[in-house]
């Protein structure tokens, strides 16, 4: 450093210019505006990020499971529409099947298609032990 | 010498026949020879699969010989309905309509069947086991077990061995599962029966039989019922309007001494290919069209015999 450089820095009349110099410096209030910004900009970026990563750890499970309980539905509803096959051939070969089965234990009772005819009034004129007690 | 060959295949076939008669247990002999002759009265437990679910029903049963009895406790769904039945004519009574309906009599089938899948069970190396069947109903009985070649069970009879009555028979499926099931849970084997017992006869009642059914339905559904003649040695049992996933059609069963057959009208066409690739077991099937109504036929009867029988129906 120069000896005259020192001597100035060392001046009263250095300092008191400086001073004024600064003081006279418009007041600049402290912003964090650029602070925000990058926020933001990193806020567009981030969401993209963690977007792709709830798809792969959630998203493909849930694909997944989808599909096996499609898969699931269309076995059982297979399953359960006709053991004899689809449309009205598999229909008409399933009721003659399950009646022959059917007529081995029932014999002289009622069929299948007999259950849908319930009795649907009570029964009228069903006597019983106390008709029969002495007036 | 050729007739003498004819002779000695004849003989081999009838030692074989007697072979297989020889290895049904005498208990089994009994019960199928009883069938006709049985007297009793209790209560029995049916339960039996259709489509995925399983019905339950108790009834309460008269028997002497051909002629039966059925009733149905008062906290059944059936209550009132009374069912008589003997060689000829069942009779079907409905309280609430006031209404009988007349049909064939199934009683006598059920022996038949049994006869005639010991028969096929046979030829095709079936085994019987018999074996203590413990009590049923209070009653000791022997248990019979009809094996397929492989050791499967396909049914098991309780047989009550002084009188030869089944007082309990499980059917089952190729694996295992049990698809019927019929048990006493009591029953009188020195029942007190009266012949108004096996009777119905109530004046002022609906007499419907299977034809007039047979017409109603199909005038409804805008069809021709396609009824067979007596002659030709089949009766409608049953007529009935169905609709399951699909369109609606109607089912005339019909029975006879050679079998079982059911008849089929609709109006939507039915593929006779996709229709003999699905039959299974003894089922055989045909299928044709007339106008612009599609019949078939489906049943445990040769397909030739099917054939005879649309002809009759007007197939040409």
């Amino acid at each position: 450093m120069k000896e005259t450089q020192i001597e100035f820095e060392q001046s009263p009349e250095a300092h008191g210019a400086i001073r004024k110099a600064v003081q006279a410096l418009p007041e600049d209030s402290l912003s964090l505006a650029w602070r925000s910004e990058l926020n933001e900009q990193l806020r567009g970026i981030a969401p993209k990020v963690r977007r792709s990563v709830w798809l792969w750890q959630f998203g493909r499970p849930a694909v997944g499971l989808c599909l096996a309980g499609s898969l699931a539905l269309m076995v059982t509803f297979q399953l359960a529409a006709s053991p004899y096959g689809e449309g009205i051939e598999g229909t008409l070969i399933q009721t003659v099947a399950e009646t022959s089965k059917v007529r081995d234990v029932t014999g002289a009772g009622l069929l299948p298609h007999e259950l849908s005819q319930k009795t649907r009034i009570d029964v009228e004129e069903a006597w019983s032990e106390l008709d029969l007690g002495a007036l | 010498m050729r007739h003498l060959s004819v002779l000695i295949g004849l003989l081999a076939a009838g030692i074989a026949q007697a072979q297989r008669e020889a290895e049904i247990p005498p208990v089994l002999r009994k019960a199928l020879g009883a069938a006709a002759t049985l007297r009793y009265s209790g209560e029995r437990i049916v339960e039996f699969k259709t489509g995925p679910d399983r019905r339950r029903i108790v009834e309460y049963v008269l028997r002497d010989g051909p002629r039966t009895r059925i009733e149905f406790p008062d906290d059944s769904p059936y209550r009132g309905q009374i069912i008589v039945e003997d060689a000829n004519e069942r009779r079907h009574f409905f309280p609430d309509r006031n209404e009988i309906r007349i049909l064939p009599p199934r009683g006598e089938e059920v022996a038949r069947r049994l006869r005639s899948f010991l028969a096929k069970s046979m030829q095709r190396g079936f085994r019987v086991a018999v074996s203590d069947g413990g009590e049923v109903a209070g009653f000791a009985t022997q248990a019979i077990v009809i094996n397929d070649p492989k050791g499967n069970a396909a049914q098991k009879l309780w047989i009550e061995p002084r009188t030869g009555t089944v007082l309990k028979r499980e059917l089952f499926d190729l694996v295992g599962g049990r698809v019927g099931l019929f048990q006493f849970t009591r029953i009188n084997l020195r029942p007190s029966l009266a012949p108004k017992d096996f009777e119905i006869d109530r004046r002022g009642a609906k007499v419907i039989t299977p034809e007039l059914a047979a017409r109603e339905i199909a005038s409804r559904m805008g069809l021709q019922p396609a009824l067979l003649p007596a002659s030709s040695g089949f009766r409608l049992e049953s007529a009935r309007s169905m609709r399951q996933r699909g369109p609606e059609f109607l089912a005339l069963a019909y029975v006879g001494a050679e079998g079982r057959f059911t008849l089929f009208q609709l109006k939507e066409p039915v593929s006779e290919n996709r229709l003999r690739r699905m039959a299974r077991g003894s089922l055989s099937t045909y299928a044709w069209t007339r106008g612009a109504e599609h019949l078939a036929l489906v049943g445990e009867l040769p397909e030739a015999r099917l054939h005879e029988i649309a002809r009759l129906l007007g197939d040409s």
